[in-house]
């Protein structure tokens, strides 16, 4: 008959019923006298029927209503725009007029029902994980009580908590951390790490949730990350879903997926850099980023150690660097990475914004492709 | 209670199923109606019937719970902002499926452009908190199987295979080519027979 993979092509297409019949009728002849063949398709038969019968339906982890309201209600005034227009028919001005009534009602129902409990509150709730937390000094001793806007949440080395953000997310506290909520409205939930360590899981448009840091600010732009704040300020984010925006007076970066950034009082944030990297590559950044160390060895250490992966590093020290110490990054960059179409080397180092764009896309540093609404 | 008598037409399974269908489709109509004209409560009710099946695809066709959550409900918020178009030339259970498949495939897509930045796929972890109405010990390995397989190659096998969807259709919304399609699910299968028969 024919090679090995002309016979799979072939057996899937017999199984899927889409062969001619004089295909068909010689598919069934190869399976009657090869016994291999004919145990070929039936295992792909019985994979295909497997994967066919399971359940069409998974239940999600928790209930994600509340998450979806919010953000129907942050994505434009409840009422879908379509919804008058193709359906309603404009019989008359009273019809619409009662329509609209109708609309708004429901608007101000839903607002009320969903962002007054949740999000308007100037509180969040909390949840006990571990121990015995202390909320504004006191202990909280039952499951759960309620973090006011201005109030401290501390733990010690035996406890956790858990944080509902409104309707926002939840963020959970680690042992050993110090916070407090700034703000808890609904244009703005903000806290303040002092020290510690907090997970948070947020589903909410972009810059609705900060944390401050002494070092940074970590702006949610819809995502699941991981703050460290040590007792002198220090902070590390580690972004596991989305995108975080880190900033300081003195700079701000993206911190994509899959990456991590330091943070230092009065430094601000550091270079983004993949959460793989090696600590030799770490550490020549750190010296790039803070200083402390021989600059030019470090970033002959980095270029050495860089990885296809370390791309994001390689692309955002172009903020750090001088014209020629760039250039040896680009290269470098561009020898990691295949250029995206239309991008050449002259035109980037010349600071040319569409193939900055281009790049940027490429190395999936657009954030704003996270939230399409 | 009341036996039908000799004159009488009895209702057979199959008419009470069919009736039955008919009760749930007319109902989720008026759903889909009062949400067109901007009931979130009735959206929420929408949203209560199929979630099941949307964070099935999403968890399937991504092999991330978290990721799945998250888009899970990016699909239901474009639903709702997308209601109003809704024509009821399909059924809405169809729609709302092919609104949650474009908005993975679009995740997908902007995934792609950030390169070997997804996360590794076939975390085991990823299944660890079964539905309720929990799969077998096999359903299960065949899960951590199909997590396993490389993301297109996944997802258009969960299309395919248990979606439904032609090789069409699903060339037409992940803009490639037919032929592409169907390799794809070839080699899903293939590799699916080799991790299942290990």
């Amino acid at each position: 008959m024919k090679d090995r993979t002309d016979i799979e092509s072939l057996l899937n297409d017999y199984l899927d019923g889409t062969l001619a019949p004089e295909a068909r009728r010689a598919v069934e002849a190869q399976m009657a006298s090869d016994a291999e063949v004919r145990a070929a398709f039936e295992a792909l038969r019985e994979a295909r029927d497997r994967v066919a019968a399971l359940p069409k339906e998974i239940a999600p982890p928790a209930d994600l209503w509340p998450g979806i309201a919010a953000r129907l209600g942050a994505a434009r005034a409840e009422a879908p725009p379509q919804a008058l227009s193709h359906t309603a028919r404009p019989r008359s001005r009273r019809r619409i007029a009662l329509a609209a009534a109708a609309v708004v009602v429901a608007a101000v129902g839903l607002g009320a029902l969903w962002f007054g409990p949740r999000l308007l509150g100037p509180s969040w709730q909390v949840a006990r994980l571990e121990g015995v937390p202390r909320i504004g000094g006191g202990a909280l001793d039952h499951r759960a009580g309620l973090l006011r806007q201005g109030q401290w949440l501390e733990t010690d080395g035996g406890s956790r908590a858990r944080l509902h953000v409104g309707a926002i997310g939840d963020v959970e506290v680690a042992p050993n951390s110090r916070l407090q909520l700034l703000n808890a409205s609904p244009t703005d939930q903000r806290l303040a790490l002092r020290h510690g360590s907090i997970h948070a899981r947020i589903w909410a448009p972009p810059r609705l949730f900060v944390v401050e840091t002494p070092s940074a600010r970590a702006v949610d732009l819809g995502c699941e990350y991981t703050l460290d704040v040590d007792s002198t300020g220090v902070g590390l984010l580690h972004v596991t879903s989305g995108y975080v925006s880190l900033e300081s007076r003195a700079r701000t970066v993206v911190v994509p997926a899959g990456t991590m950034a330091a943070t230092r009082p009065g430094a601000g944030p550091g270079t983004p850099f993949d959460d793989g990297a090696s600590d030799a590559f770490r550490a020549a950044l750190d010296v790039l980023d803070f200083g402390g160390g021989d600059r030019e060895k470090a970033l002959a250490t980095l270029l050495a150690s860089a990885r296809d992966r370390d791309g994001v590093t390689l692309w955002n020290l172009r903020a750090r660097l001088g014209p020629g110490d760039w250039t040896r990054v680009y290269d470098r960059l561009a020898a990691l990475v295949p250029a995206p179409p239309g991008v050449t080397r002259a035109g980037v180092l010349a600071g040319d914004s569409t193939m900055h764009q281009a790049w940027e896309w490429h190395l999936g540093l657009d954030a704003s492709s996270w939230w399409p609404f | 209670m009341r036996m039908p008598g000799n004159g009488e037409r009895s209702m057979l399974p199959v008419e009470i199923d069919l009736e039955h269908r008919q009760t749930t489709a007319d109902a989720c109509l008026d759903l889909v109606h009062r949400a067109q004209r901007g009931d979130a409560a009735a959206f929420e009710q929408l949203y209560r019937r199929h979630v099941g099946r949307v964070y099935a695809i999403c968890l399937r066709m991504l092999a991330d719970k978290v990721l799945a959550t998250t888009l899970t409900q990016d699909a239901f918020v474009r639903a709702w902002q997308s209601i109003g178009g809704f024509r009821g030339e399909s059924a809405f259970s169809s729609w709302l499926y092919r609104v949650t498949v474009n908005s993975v495939l679009g995740y997908l897509r902007t995934e792609r452009r950030r390169k070997a930045r997804i996360r590794p796929e076939g975390d085991l972890g990823r299944f660890d908190r079964p539905a309720p109405q929990a799969p077998s010990g096999a359903a299960l390995d065949l899960e951590q199987a199909i997590a396993s397989l490389p993301s297109q190659a996944r997802c258009i096998l969960v299309l395919h295979e248990i979606e439904g969807y032609q090789h069409n259709e699903i060339a037409e919304m992940m803009g490639i080519a037919p032929g592409t399609s169907k390799a794809h699910l070839h080699r899903a299968r293939k590799l699916l027979k080799e991790r299942l028969s290990r």
